[in-house]
């Protein structure tokens, strides 16, 4: 084939170009590594890399979210073992009043269990290192426990822990909240024994002179109190002798045989003297004095003492604003209406009850802004009781003035905080008892309940720590997959996007040979012209 | 005589030849250039007695090597050539700043995800809020940013399109100026100047790197048409082409045929092959669906993260403010549609998006085409597909791939018609709106608390909306949030378990009056549905009674006179479980589902789509170049191997001349001492 002059010159500059362009590449490739530069080099594998490189963020942000959640996890079980210390303090120091005989003792270790008390409100209270409350869900600025007017304690915060992702499906609560904490733990004191004055008046005293004492009882199994007991009550006991007594429910049916020793018990011995009531245990105490014998004369004293066997009802903490103008007091606060109360009153965050005038009055719900609607309204109509969403209230140092504000806080007995516990516990230590029956039944009752739910509340604590155990298990795991899903991420995305570094080295001495070969052929056939011969 | 003649014409023919040859060393470089050849002929002869004897030789021509086949084939590769370069000059642009893995929306996106990441963990810390704002203005940056370099590719398309098109008028000219110069030359001598015939020749070629054309040579005149036929030379006129902005839409420039008589032809959907050619296919094919595509990832982006923000309550305890721009402000609808220059009506066409994930990177043509009724729009997908013809008065309006149309202002006439552009200035006109950090809605609106008397086992997920709040909704949506806000708290009271098993609750509003009840399964997860009548500000009920309706999933075993209140989360400053459904967009498909919402893909997918297809034509157009060019190389090595220079040859041919001259003055000295032999013997 005829070759042009300028043809050859031509063909060699593009070859030469192409050539050069080749070894530039090749170099590139070689010394950055990377084989996609842009998606045009490979597409699929472009389009592939981006999707693995968001996956590859994803997991580094997960695992700041585990670490971060360990931490966390780590934070709340070390205040929850504080608590749990606290008390298993503050139960053995329960115990110990009970064993111990005199006020004195007893007011030290009230002194004590008051310093366990705020010991464990602090580490409620506890903040992380943002200065977040641990316990307080997502309300992180409020405390979770604030202690009212009244000595009780409210838990100001919700049911929303943080939590964060941990994988793509995944996603784990980085705290409890005082609600699963604490708040939950059951009452096992939410009974109470009444004694009842006989109708009509007969041999025994008008005055309960705790010579037979039943103490106010302790829920066993809070299933059968809430499917039985709750049903029955009020249960009405009624001593036949000094050895037996018969129990009859709400409807006057004879329940006797139910209880296991079927009506009888022997109040010299230590736990034969015990009413297992459906679900709910509680002990006979004789005090007959020494003067009494035995046999007749007990039953004398004994037989047709009467006491209620009744559940607690809710007890509402009314405290009146300070800058009332009126003196007027509510007090006597009591669940008139259950179906109204059940729907409509706040138990959890409280009421406000606040008079427009003399006698009307309207009722918010706590937090109370000037943007709070009412949930009901009412007027006295010049009478002294006010009804607020089924609860009824004596008005006492009335009447009110417009303006009056009152806040109602319920307290159930169905459930009690460890607070609560160990404030009641150290109220009870601190009133002198010696000497006087009816107090140490109270303080017996008092001591019971309090062990129990601590230890209700222990129970609880653990099965969160159990909760948290159960947490980090899974982070670990979650965190060992991320791994290896990062691990696999990376592998893919380099071999999607980097160079086999021999085939590089090789394909850049091929390019560099190449070049070299069209150069040194440029140079010699160049040279070759007719023209130089002439 | 003889001797000395014959002498002569042999060394006019060598120098003659010589000078061709010569004339071809000269212009061994010259484009366009095709090698000559001289052609020479015997003289006349004399009869001498009985015989006859030559009288010499005539430059009888000098030839142009070449061959029209060769020609054509070569000129038609540089059209194919010169688009595929023209294409991947563009393409490769885009295809390096979309692909780029530090600047590319990719890793915004993932930064900006991973910032709401941190806020999420964080949900109260100001500053962690503060940078996922910095992180989303970041983004919408590089979204105007590239927004801004695709654009201006667009604008530099245009401006290459009227230059193009000034030398092409120029090429036209010169070869319309050549054909008169060839006719008139061939008229009177009937040969063909060679320097004329390759001026022109080299002119359709490099009329051909710009625009593809056929050139058909009659009666020695090129005949140089484009497209499908339209003429640019005919003999000695030629047409000029310009570049104007397109009918349907001024930002774009189409090429356009200044017919003789003052008709005007929009060549832009003919034109194949040349610069232009490419630039055109590289527009349509490349750029636009590019600029579509990214538009749509952007307005998705900020759709999905304004409408979850606007789910939730911020810091201070209000409905979330949208972070991005608003996909549908007024000026954002009007800038989607652009009327048709030449519409009979002054009506403008607006554009609001619906539904994002229905969105397409099409554009659309809109019609009014029946005169009895303007409220009918013909909607044309530019793949071609009829999307068929709407009522642009029914209520609620009809939704075409997501997005609804209706007259804003003005008037439409029958024939009037619109380019309807969705997603176009979608990355253009994404900004970050929101400054204030603790506006940042990641806490959910609803809270559910169980009562602190409860005693059974009674549990319930966090309640949520049934149906999403539109942020779109205007008066509505503020209705909704005024009426959620006041309406709560509703509480379920539990009652006694039926013999049946089932377990009936009560719900109660605020004050205690039934709004409902219904029964669930004890120990299953139990879906209940709560409708709450609205109430406005002073807690009234809402008239006509307007309710709302939110979930939640009962289990355990509630016991009796359980309860638990939902109710509206004002104070929960560290609830994050709305930044929780922020962070599913991440991965969540929200571009481009079906029509029964399954399919589609997330953000980054969409992205890395997009990556992929331009990639993919930056790969193409790099094969289609180098096989154009390896086509023009082919071509371009036939034609030159046999019209160019070779200078070898014409070393040899001017050996040959000059022994074939020094020849013929041997024989004028042959026929000079014959005469002086003559002279001499005398």
């Amino acid at each position: 084939m005829r070759i042009s002059t300028q043809q050859y010159f031509e063909t060699s500059s593009t070859k030469y170009s192409n050539n050069y362009s080749g070894v530039v590449k090749a170099q590139d490739q070689a010394s950055s590594g990377v084989r996609v530069q842009t998606a045009a080099d490979d597409p699929v594998a472009a389009a592939r890399l981006l999707m693995l490189q968001q996956q590859k963020d994803m997991l580094t942000q997960y695992n700041g979210n585990i670490t971060s959640l360990k931490d966390k996890l780590t934070n709340e079980e070390s205040v929850l073992g504080a608590i749990s210390d606290a008390m298993q303090r503050a139960t053995e120091l329960a115990l110990r009043a009970g064993g111990s005989v005199s006020d004195a003792d007893r007011r030290s270790i009230a002194s004590e269990v008051g310093a366990i008390e705020d010991q464990v409100l602090g580490l409620l209270n506890s903040k992380d290192s943002s200065g977040n409350y641990l316990f307080s869900g997502s309300k992180t600025q409020t405390p979770p426990y604030t202690r009212n007017n009244d000595g009780t304690y409210s838990y100001q915060g919700d049911e929303t822990p943080l939590s964060l992702q941990v994988s793509n499906t995944l996603t784990i609560n980085a705290g409890d909240t005082g609600k699963t904490v604490l708040e939950g733990a059951a009452n096992s004191g939410r009974t109470q024994a009444p004694w009842l004055a006989p109708v009509p008046q007969t041999v025994p005293p008008t005055v309960n002179d705790n010579k037979v004492a039943l103490s106010a009882g302790l829920v066993t199994s809070s299933a059968d109190y809430s499917n039985k007991f709750a049903d029955g009550q009020p249960y009405k006991l009624t001593f036949t002798s000094s050895t037996q007594f018969k129990v009859e429910d709400k409807n006057g049916t004879d329940i006797t045989s139910e209880i296991p020793g079927n009506g009888t018990f022997d109040a010299s011995k230590e736990g034969s003297s015990s009413v297992a009531l459906r679900g709910v245990k509680f002990d006979i105490t004789l005090k007959l004095g020494d003067d009494v014998a035995p046999g007749a004369p007990s039953d004398a004293l004994v037989k047709d003492r009467t006491f209620s066997l009744e559940s607690k009802p809710d007890t509402f903490s009314v405290s009146r604003t300070p800058s009332n103008a009126s003196n007027a007091q509510l007090t006597g606060a009591r669940v008139s209406n259950q179906t109204d109360y059940a729907s409509t009153f706040p138990t959890n965050s409280g009421a406000i009850i606040k008079f427009t005038s003399a006698t009307a009055y309207e009722v918010y719900a706590q937090p109370y802004t000037t943007d709070s609607k009412t949930i009901a309204t009412g007027d006295t109509g010049g009478g002294t009781t006010v009804t607020a969403a089924g609860v009824t209230f004596d008005v006492s140092a009335g009447p009110p003035q417009p303006g009056d504000q009152f806040s109602v806080g319920a307290n159930t007995q169905k459930t009690q905080n460890a607070l609560d516990t160990l404030g009641q516990l150290r109220h009870a230590l601190e009133l002198p008892a010696d000497g006087n029956p009816a107090a140490t039944v109270k303080l017996k009752d008092v001591l019971d309940t309090s062990i129990a739910n601590l230890a209700n509340s222990t129970s609880q604590i653990v099965n969160v720590r159990g909760s948290i155990g159960a947490r980090g298990q899974a982070l670990t795991i979650q965190s060992d997959e991320n791994a290896s899903i990062g691990i696999a991420n990376t592998s893919t995305m380099s071999d999607l996007a980097n160079i086999d570094m021999g085939e590089a080295a090789i394909n850049l001495s091929l390019q560099q040979t190449m070049l070299q070969a069209s150069q040194l052929a440029f140079v010699k056939i160049s040279q070759l012209s007719l023209f130089n011969k002439m | 005589m003889s001797l000395l003649n014959i002498g002569m014409s042999g060394l006019n023919a060598a120098q003659g030849s010589l000078s061709v040859l010569s004339n071809n060393i000269a212009n061994a470089n010259t484009a366009g250039y095709s090698r000559q050849q001289t052609t020479q002929s015997a003289n006349a002869v004399n009869q001498f007695g009985g015989v006859y004897i030559g009288s010499g030789t005539t430059l009888a021509d000098v030839r142009r090597v070449y061959n029209e086949f060769l020609d054509t084939a070569y000129q038609n590769s540089t059209a194919l050539n010169g688009d595929a370069k023209a294409y991947q000059d563009q393409v490769s642009a885009i295809d390096k700043t979309l692909s780029d893995k530090t600047t590319g929306m990719s890793a915004v996106l993932s930064s900006f995800f991973a910032a709401v990441q941190t806020a999420a963990s964080n949900p109260s810390d100001v500053t962690a809020r503060q940078v996922m704002i910095t992180n989303a203005q970041t983004l919408s940056n590089r979204f105007n940013a590239i927004s801004s370099q695709l654009s201006q590719q667009k604008e530099t398309i245009n401006g290459q399109l009227t230059s193009m098109s000034d030398q092409v008028n120029q090429l036209t000219a010169s070869i319309a100026s050549l054909n008169k110069q060839i006719n008139q030359a061939q008229g009177s001598t009937n040969t063909t100047p060679a320097n004329l015939l390759d001026s022109r020749a080299e002119a359709v070629r490099s009329l051909n790197e710009l625009i593809g054309v056929t050139a058909v040579e009659k009666n020695g005149v090129f005949s140089v048409s484009t497209g499908s036929g339209q003429s640019l030379v005919l003999g000695d006129q030629f047409s000029t082409i310009s570049a104007v902005p397109s009918r349907g839409d001024t930002s774009q420039y189409t090429i356009e045929l200044n017919a003789p008589g003052g008709t005007k032809l929009d060549l832009g959907n003919v034109i194949s092959g040349g610069s232009i050619g490419g630039l055109l296919r590289y527009r349509s094919d490349a750029l636009i669906p590019a600029i579509n595509d990214l538009g749509r990832i952007a307005v998705t982006t900020a759709d999905v993260v304004n409408s979850q923000l606007g789910q939730g309550l911020d810091l201070n305890g209000e409905f979330g403010s949208s972070l991005f721009t608003d996909i549908n402000s007024a000026s954002a609808v009007a800038l989607r549609s652009q009327a048709a220059q030449g519409n009979l009506g002054n009506g403008a066409l607006g554009v609001t998006i619906k539904d994002t994930s229905k969105l397409t990177n099409y554009d659309y043509k809109v019609s009014f085409n029946d005169s009895t009724d303007l409220t009918k729009a013909t909607v044309l997908r530019s793949d071609g597909k009829a999307m068929g013809v709407y009522d642009l008065s029914a209520t609620p309006p009809p939704v075409i791939d997501g997005f609804t149309l209706a007259v804003k202002s003005g008037a439409v006439q029958a024939g009037d018609s619109f380019k309807v552009s969705p997603t176009a200035n979608g990355a253009k006109e994404i900004g970050t709106v929101l400054t204030d950090p603790t506006k940042l809605a990641f806490a959910a609106p609803l809270l559910g608390e169980a009562s602190k008397t409860n005693q059974g086992t009674g549990n319930f997920t966090p309640p949520a909306l049934t149906v999403p709040l539109d942020i779109q909704g205007g008066a509505a949506t503020a209705q909704l949030r005024v009426g959620i806000e006041n309406s709560m708290p509703v509480k379920m009271v539990f009652g006694k378990p039926a013999a049946d098993g089932t377990q009936p609750y009560k719900l109660n509003d605020s004050q205690g009056n039934p709004i409902g009840s219904g029964t669930i399964v004890p120990g299953q997860g139990n879906k209940v549905t709560i409708n709450v009548p609205m109430r406005d500000a002073s807690g009234a009920l809402v008239v006509p009674a307007t309710s709302f309706s939110f979930d939640t999933t009962v289990g355990g075993v509630p016991a009796d006179g359980d309860s638990t209140s939902f109710s509206f989360n004002a104070g929960g400053k560290s609830d994050n479980r709305n930044a929780l459904q922020l962070l599913n967009l991440q991965t969540k498909a929200t571009i481009g589902t079906a029509a029964d919402g399954t399919g589609g893909t997330s953000l980054v997918g969409a992205n890395s789509k997009l990556v992929s297809t331009v990639g993919a034509k930056a790969a193409a157009a790099g094969t289609d170049t180098s096989a154009t060019g390896a086509l023009l190389t082919a071509n371009k090595n036939a034609r030159n191997s046999v019209s160019q220079v070779n200078l070898d040859e014409e070393a040899g041919d001017m050996i040959k001349f000059q022994q074939y001259y020094t020849a013929s003055s041997q024989i004028i000295k042959a026929a000079q001492e014959t005469f002086s032999t003559l002279i001499n013997s005398l």
